[in-house]
């Protein structure tokens, strides 16, 4: 059974973004739904399915329920999904399957922690060295950055992409978010301060990693045909597919070539479109080296070219293929799960002609791909604003 | 030196028994004889059962390096910088690694590496892939 134009996007919502102390991390996600909910038309008795992701702040046994307790909602249908920063857009898939097979009617999508102020910088950052394999990775020193750093140093000797080139990623998403009013940063960021940042882990320096934030955010997912009762406008679920090739770096298959071109590949193919057909691209960006990736794997530019797109300034509001216009997990909000969940909130307003002044002229598709773990689980969407 | 020591787990034990014997051994399917890393309770490539251990012929190719300088751990603070290494060995499987501290190598990815086995202490010795020549220097 195909998804496409079965399932739509009918409402959005984030919380306040940035270090949000009189925040829990479950009130983020609260505060996110009650704003998705606004903004589909709805009321909150409408829900009947949730779909929440983890928390390191707050790791709740079972997430979900507490976040149904806090709404007072009872849903038919529940889950948490851990596939990291892919949940979001695996949640969109799950979500669409639900409606679609009767499993519930209304989803209400969520994710999001205090990241910023629920825990220390050392905390945040110990517990993503747990994403390293705690018996062969941890001992040699190995935390997030390292690891993506020895993706990027792999990628530029086999691709030729250069430290330039990903800092201009930094560059363009950061221009971006100065047009977002919720966006964690808010000052202007040039090449030079990305090159002269503290170094990391090389090649990257600070501006090159995703931030530490106070975020919340959530979407709502239902049929076409229940949408037409509800005031939000919905934006269609053209296509949609998974990868999933590894968890631990260890055991990818391969250090330059990763499971987004296959993702991508089964969502375009339920979509019937390709990648000349998108307009706007929510590409993960936990470092500056992963939409490069994304955009060669996906289509959006041939293998090696991806970091020259950036560099040009095409994926500036107003370039060639805007990427990330809301600013993303770079300069947006980066908060666990709820960074790729931005990236779908940011694609519906783009849809929905919402935008503002980041607004992308006459867009009608957007893809948004998630990513997870080291390259290791990805999910791709593309929506558009009528059905295809 | 300090690291951060490894989780106990019945799986991976003989890895480090083997190590802290001076050896460097993979979990090797019994059937197939073929290795897999991490160890696994069934073959990835022929779904047997019949795990055991074998020695590794210690040659390695440097697939790809990165140099930590930000200490993600208050045990790393007085290590960095320090080199990650990630090695593709001859058996068919892929190590993270890296160079002892305070060793000066040159390192080129597709470069060829020979295994070194360096004693922590009395429980842990950790495995290190070094240039032909490198692996005998003293540190």
């Amino acid at each position: 059974m195909t998804l496409r134009n079965r399932a739509v996007i009918v409402g959005v919502g984030e919380s306040e973004i940035g270090k949000v102390p009189h925040m829990t991390g479950l009130g983020l996600n609260a505060q996110a739904a009650r704003r998705a909910i606004a903004d589909a038309g709805i009321k909150h008795t409408d829900i009947d399915g949730l779909l929440t992701a983890y928390s390191f702040t707050e790791p709740y046994f079972m997430l979900g329920s507490v976040l149904a307790e806090y709404l007072g909602i009872a849903p038919c249908y529940s889950a948490s999904v851990i596939a990291g920063g892919a949940s979001p857009t695996v949640m969109l898939n799950h979500a669409a399957q639900a409606v679609n097979t009767g499993q519930a009617e209304v989803v209400l999508v969520c994710a999001g922690e205090n990241r910023a102020t629920g825990m220390s910088r050392d905390e945040a950052v110990g517990a993503l060295t747990a994403v390293g394999h705690p018996y062969f990775e941890a001992p040699c020193g190995v935390g997030i950055p390292s690891l993506y750093a020895l993706v990027a140093n792999a990628y530029m000797e086999k691709y030729g992409t250069t430290r330039e080139q990903m800092a201009s990623v930094c560059v363009s998403t950061r221009a971006n978010a100065l047009k977002h009013p919720n966006a964690h940063m808010k000052k202007p960021l040039s090449i030079d301060d990305v090159l002269n940042a503290k170094p990391i882990s090389d090649p990257f320096n600070l501006f090159d990693c995703a931030l530490i934030s106070d975020a919340g955010g959530a979407f709502i997912v239902t049929t076409p045909e229940r949408a037409a009762d509800m005031s939000g406008t919905p934006v269609y679920l053209a296509g949609i597919g998974e990868a999933h090739t590894h968890e631990h770096l260890i055991a990818a298959p391969s250090l330059t070539d990763f499971g987004a071109e296959h993702s991508g590949q089964r969502a375009y193919s339920m979509a019937g479109l390709g990648p000349d057909d998108i307009d706007v691209a929510m590409l993960y960006d936990c470092f500056s080296i992963v939409p490069i990736i994304e955009m060669e794997e996906l289509g959006l530019a041939p293998r090696g070219e991806g970091g020259a797109v950036f560099a040009a300034g095409d994926t500036q509001i107003g370039g060639r293929l805007p990427v990330n216009t809301h600013g993303g997990m770079l300069s947006h909000a980066h908060a666990g799960a709820v960074g790729g969940l931005m990236g779908v909130i940011e694609a519906v307003r783009q849809l929905r002609g919402d935008a503002g002044e980041r607004q992308t002229p006459n867009a009608t598709t957007a893809l948004v791909h998630g990513e997870g773990g080291i390259l290791s689980s990805h999910c791709t969407a593309v929506l558009t604003s009528e059905p295809r | 030196m300090t690291v951060i020591r490894p989780g106990d787990e019945y799986l991976a034990q003989p890895f480090w028994t083997h190590l802290a014997n001076g050896t460097l051994h993979l979990s090797t399917c019994e059937d197939c004889n073929k290795a897999h890393h991490p160890p696994s309770p069934i073959c990835p490539h022929c779904r047997s059962f019949n795990i055991g251990w074998k020695p590794a012929s210690g040659k390695a190719t440097l697939n790809t390096y990165a140099v930590a300088r930000h200490a993600v751990h208050p045990l790393l603070a007085d290590q960095v910088p320090y080199t990650i290494t990630l090695v593709d060995l001859e058996e068919g499987v892929r190590l993270v690694s890296g160079i002892p501290n305070g060793m000066e190598v040159d390192l080129e990815i597709g470069m060829p590496l020979e295994c070194k086995v360096v004693k922590i202490d009395d429980q842990l010795s950790l495995p290190y892939f070094l240039p032909a020549g490198a692996a005998d220097q003293d540190q």
